[in-house]
């Protein structure tokens, strides 16, 4: 059994158990309360800080330590989660994850795109329109997205996040995505895509959880809709924080153009 | 960690989460299999993405007044820690550092991965040189 199976298999354990989730919270129109400050579950979800007896905390580096349950051991990232490409565009893509050092968008700072940037860190909603806020390491963004069925918004510009418009499809909130710009990528090691990239996103609370799933299509140049990775989104008792600027330093520092996977 | 070391309290864990994030390879640019040490005391933090920085004014080995400009883990890991900007300013007392250097032999650049307080808290923010590799269950 690879580590992929053995991750979604955890994931999947998880969330069963959130069959005895309290009851799910709704709004005036009779939908599911999706509003408040959510850990997304993704980027550093591996991260398990540990805080000893005496309320000591070791972030990285520490000796083993009982997980979680569901939780990934420390230290240990999920596997790889990323699209297929057509045949003649595997050589673009490799060519970029050689060069990702000069060629990724976020480490520039620059906007991360959708799905990349992954669940929302915090949901505002309305009976009219939802909106999603984020703190990503590229700094803060947001997106709106108002609720009209079968509306395709191409408002602007071709756009790094994207226009947005989402509908109920009973509890599950829908998010349609595109008008997009080519200028960022789907995931991590040169995962391109086109301007004629479309994101659907399903919401689904249970509880004081959210199972989020994005499904990536771009015909033109993934041999397949990418369905990515289910996460799951947690209730936090916090308000967001002022997410910090981003601010790159370090890669006029770098003496080579080696880099590390990160998936998500 | 090991043993002789006595970590930070930290109340609270807030577990706020990026979403995307950038990878570059640390050993890109510093030497992860040396460290070094020094004292001083911690002059400014810059709360930023990708990697908080922090300055410590300190002494080159020539006795010099040097300002170390220190890269450290990203917001999101010091949040999901419980660690603030604050934590890290340690009050304007002396601090002892522990770093990886910059690979470009650059005095006073380097990646910190512990600090000890004046008052014995302790921070660790990657594994030290030497140390046991974490072994995952």
């Amino acid at each position: 059994m690879n580590a992929r199976i053995l991750f979604a298999l955890a994931l999947v354990g998880t969330w069963a158990g959130a069959a005895n989730a309290p009851a799910t919270p709704r709004t005036a129109e009779g939908h599911p309360d999706l509003n408040g400050t959510w850990d997304n579950g993704g980027g550093i979800a591996f991260l398990n800080p540990q805080r000893l007896p005496d309320g000591s905390v070791c972030v990285q580096g520490c000796p083993p330590a009982a997980t979680p349950a569901g939780a990934p051991a420390p230290g240990v990232r999920p596997p790889p989660d990323r699209p297929i490409y057509k045949p003649q565009h595997l050589g673009k893509v490799s060519e970029l994850e050689k060069d990702q050092v000069k060629q990724d968008p976020i480490l520039r700072c620059q906007p991360p795109g959708v799905p990349r940037i992954g669940p929302p860190d915090k949901i505002v909603q309305t009976a009219r329109e939802i909106v999603f806020l984020y703190e990503d390491v590229s700094g803060p963004f947001f997106r709106i997205v108002p609720l009209k069925a079968g509306v395709v918004r191409q408002d602007d510009s071709p756009s790094y996040l994207g226009d947005a418009t989402g509908h109920w499809e009973g509890d599950t909130l829908v998010v349609e995505t595109g008008n997009f710009n080519d200028l960022t990528w789907l995931t991590d090691n040169g995962a391109f895509h086109s301007e004629g990239l479309r994101v659907t996103e399903r919401l689904v609370r249970r509880g004081n959880e959210i199972e989020y799933q994005a499904v990536v299509q771009d015909p033109e140049v993934l041999a397949e809709p990418w369905q990515m990775r289910p996460r799951r989104m947690t209730l936090m008792d916090r308000e967001m924080a002022e997410p910090a600027p981003c601010v790159e330093q370090s890669l006029d520092h770098m003496q080579d153009d080696s880099y590390h996977a990160n998936p998500r | 960690m090991n043993g002789r070391r006595r970590l930070l309290v930290i109340p609270g864990l807030v577990l706020l989460c990026t979403g995307a994030w950038a990878h570059h390879s640390l050993s890109g640019v510093f030497d992860v299999t040396k460290s070094f040490e020094f004292d001083g005391v911690v002059s400014r933090v810059d709360w930023v993405n990708p990697h908080v920085q922090v300055y410590v004014d300190g002494k080159a080995r020539d006795g010099k007044p040097l300002t170390y400009k220190l890269e450290t883990l990203p917001v999101a890991m010091m949040r999901k820690a419980g660690l603030s900007k604050t934590a890290l300013m340690g009050e304007g007392k002396p601090v002892h550092i522990q770093a990886y250097p910059a690979r470009s032999g650059e005095p006073g650049h380097g990646y910190m991965l512990h600090i000890r307080f004046a008052d014995g808290r302790e921070i660790q923010f990657s594994k030290v040189p030497g140390a046991e590799a974490v072994t995952p269950k």
